[in-house]
């Protein structure tokens, strides 16, 4: 049966394998939405990881998210100046970095910050290199492509626009950190003072207001005293974990059209096979009956025409499996390289489920066609 | 061996005023030959279909020894016809991409029938038929090698009955009477009774007798060569 099964499909080759290709496309479609969803989540939730607490100026929550945990480029409003010196004296606050914006260098964003905020990125290690200590030295996130010891000049304004180069400030690469898998393997980061100073603000005057604060409270309870204290008409306090869930709740709505969609492609794939099937069962009435007429029983038409079709419809599946992951790990790798978030492209035990009610769905559409055949009548076989 | 009997046998179809096989009595021995000839339309096809099981007809008996096929459902029938029928038809229903070898011994792998025996015995029906690359692919044979083929294939499986519709008639003469020199000397071989459809002189001649339908009716039932 299976020698007769496999000559059948290399006779039928083309035909074969356009079935396959339907099938692959229309799961790699259902997977890949389900993958690059996935990946999307897990990735920058990974990404918001060591941000507890952000603190910035009265604005969009969201905005100071996307510009605090994954470096988006936005002009932020500024915090009042006393904010960070209250906070760093707080308690109830293991620490309190300032993230200021405004510098790049090639496409790569300079941050001004403090050594705790290095620590926290590098789990507390030092960096590879050397820890900074003058207003000059940069620490650079493992994407960037500097060497340790390397000098250059920051420019005005987000990476590739077109602003001024700082000329008169020069910076010196003196650390590297690990990488961390989020878009702040891309940054670059100096002291804030230096930040400050290029900009023209001094701090020993009174202290300037800085874009956004990381926060890294004590306990789980000050995390949400402070969340409570600094939401007011002058500043913003968020979890980013949170704004995140409430994005994915959005990005949700848009996975479940885009799953509607996959799944009426998919419907519509399955039609059609189970139309090409029974057509090409019909066409094959002698073949079939003569089968029949020369001793084989009906359950072997039956088997024939099933085992044919689900194998086809299964390599199908399996391909879509395998092309959905290749797609979304490829979107996934160019968004990496774009912003240095790394989006894990992973099956779950869950999509064994989708497989498996893919396969149960192909086997009962195959079985549409066979039992067409296990029904032909076996005179067709001597009729010309 | 087998002997078939036909009682009252009719197949009717809606739409037409007179049956296209009506049959009252026919006996047939076991071991016979016997042509059946007649003008296209007059019911030859739908005698093989009655006699071989493929389908009933809609009233009368069909026996082959005490067994009534016509009363059996249609999966008995199937295993009946599998176990006891040899079947050659005009076109050679031989399956491309498959060898010779594996086309003879389709229907029995399909059944799960196909012991080693099985193969052995494919394997010198194939020798005896004159093929002799049995993995030769199927698509390579020439025309009168194809119905060798399947004279091979009907025969694997030692049929009590042998029945051939048309089975020359797609071949040159060459071939043609090759092949039936082959069904007769095989069914005399293995004492099958033997029905064949068939238009073709040299091998009615060589039948012991012949029946003429005419119109789904049996005419005159001439006898011809040891009778004559
Ligand atoms: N399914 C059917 N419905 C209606 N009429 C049919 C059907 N099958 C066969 N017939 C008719 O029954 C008659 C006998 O057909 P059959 O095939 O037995 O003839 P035949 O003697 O084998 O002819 P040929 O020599 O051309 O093969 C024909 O008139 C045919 O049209
Ligand atoms: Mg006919």
């Amino acid at each position: 049966m299976i020698r007769f099964i496999l000559a059948d499909l290399k006779r039928l080759w083309a035909a074969s394998l356009v079935i396959i290709l339907l099938v692959a496309l229309a799961s790699a479609l259902g997977v890949g939405i389900t993958l690059q969803e996935r990946a999307l989540r897990l990735g920058s939730a990974r990404a918001a990881d060591k941000f507890d607490l952000v603190i910035g100026a009265a604005g969009s929550e969201t905005q100071l998210v996307l510009s605090s945990v994954f470096l988006q480029p936005a002009p932020l409003p500024l915090l009042p100046g006393d904010v960070l010196p209250k906070l760093k004296q707080d308690p109830r606050v293991t620490f309190a970095a300032p993230i200021g914006f405004g510098d790049s260098f090639k496409t790569y964003p300079v941050v001004g910050s403090t050594p705790d905020l290095i620590n926290a990125l590098n789990n507390g290690a030092a960096p590879e290199g050397g820890t900074p200590a003058g207003e000059h030295d940069a620490v650079i996130g493992s994407a960037v492509d500097l060497t340790i010891g390397q000098s250059f000049e920051p420019m005005h304004g987000a990476a590739g626009d077109a602003g001024h180069v700082h000329t008169e400030f020069t910076y010196q690469v003196v650390g590297r950190l690990m990488p961390t898998g989020t878009a702040w393997d891309r940054a670059i980061i100096v002291p804030i003072e230096a930040v400050w100073e290029i900009h023209g603000l001094h701090a020993e005057e009174k202290p300037p207001g800085v874009p956004a604060i990381l926060v890294k409270p004590k306990t789980i309870a000050d995390a949400y005293k402070l969340r409570g204290e600094y939401r007011g008409d002058q500043t913003v306090a968020v979890f980013p974990g949170e704004v995140l869930t409430r994005l994915y709740a959005t990005l949700g709505d848009a996975r479940q059209v885009m799953s509607i969609i996959a799944l009426a492609a998919q419907a519509l794939v399955a039609a059609a096979i189970a139309l090409i099937a029974i057509a090409h069962v019909a066409q094959r009435r002698r073949q079939i009956g003569a089968l029949r007429a020369f001793g084989a029983p009906r359950s072997a038409v039956f088997g024939i025409v099933w085992i044919e079709l689900l194998a086809l419809m299964g390599t199908g599946i399996g391909l879509g499996f395998l092309v959905g992951w290749a797609a979304v790990r490829l979107i996934s790798d160019q968004l990496t390289r774009q912003n240095g978030v790394v989006l894990p492209v992973e099956f779950q035990g869950g999509d064994l489920g989708l497989a498996l009610l893919l396969l149960v769905a192909a086997a009962a559409i195959a079985a549409i066609p066979a039992s067409l055949a296990y029904r032909q009548p076996a005179v067709a076989a001597l009729r010309s | 061996m087998l002997a078939l009997t036909l009682d009252q046998v009719r197949v009717s179809y809606p739409g037409l005023e007179t049956p296209v096989l009506d049959i009252r009595s026919l006996a047939i021995a076991a071991e016979e030959c016997v042509a059946v000839t007649g003008p296209s339309g007059s019911g030859k096809t739908t005698l093989v279909n009655i006699i071989t099981g493929l389908a009933r007809p809609d009233q009368g008996r069909v026996l082959w020894g005490a067994e009534d096929i016509a009363a059996l459902p249609e999966a008995r029938r199937d295993r009946w016809r599998a176990e006891t029928v040899g079947l050659v038809m005009q076109d050679f229903h031989l399956f491309e991409g498959l060898s010779a070898l594996d086309n003879v011994l389709l229907p029995a792998r399909l059944r799960r029938a196909a012991g080693r025996d099985t193969v052995d015995h494919a394997h010198a029906l194939l020798a005896r038929v004159g093929i002799k690359r049995a993995n030769q692919s199927t698509a390579t044979l020439s025309r009168g090698e194809m119905q060798r083929v399947a004279v091979a294939r009907a025969l694997l499986r030692r049929p009590k009955v042998l029945i051939a519709d048309e089975p020359t008639a797609s071949l040159d003469p060459g071939h043609g009477a090759e092949v039936a020199e082959l069904l007769l000397s095989l069914a005399r071989e293995s004492g099958a009774t033997l029905i064949a459809v068939s238009h073709d002189e040299r091998l009615i001649k060589r039948m012991d007798r012949s029946l003429a339908l005419s119109a789904g009716r049996l005419a005159n039932a001439a006898f011809a060569g040891l009778a004559a």
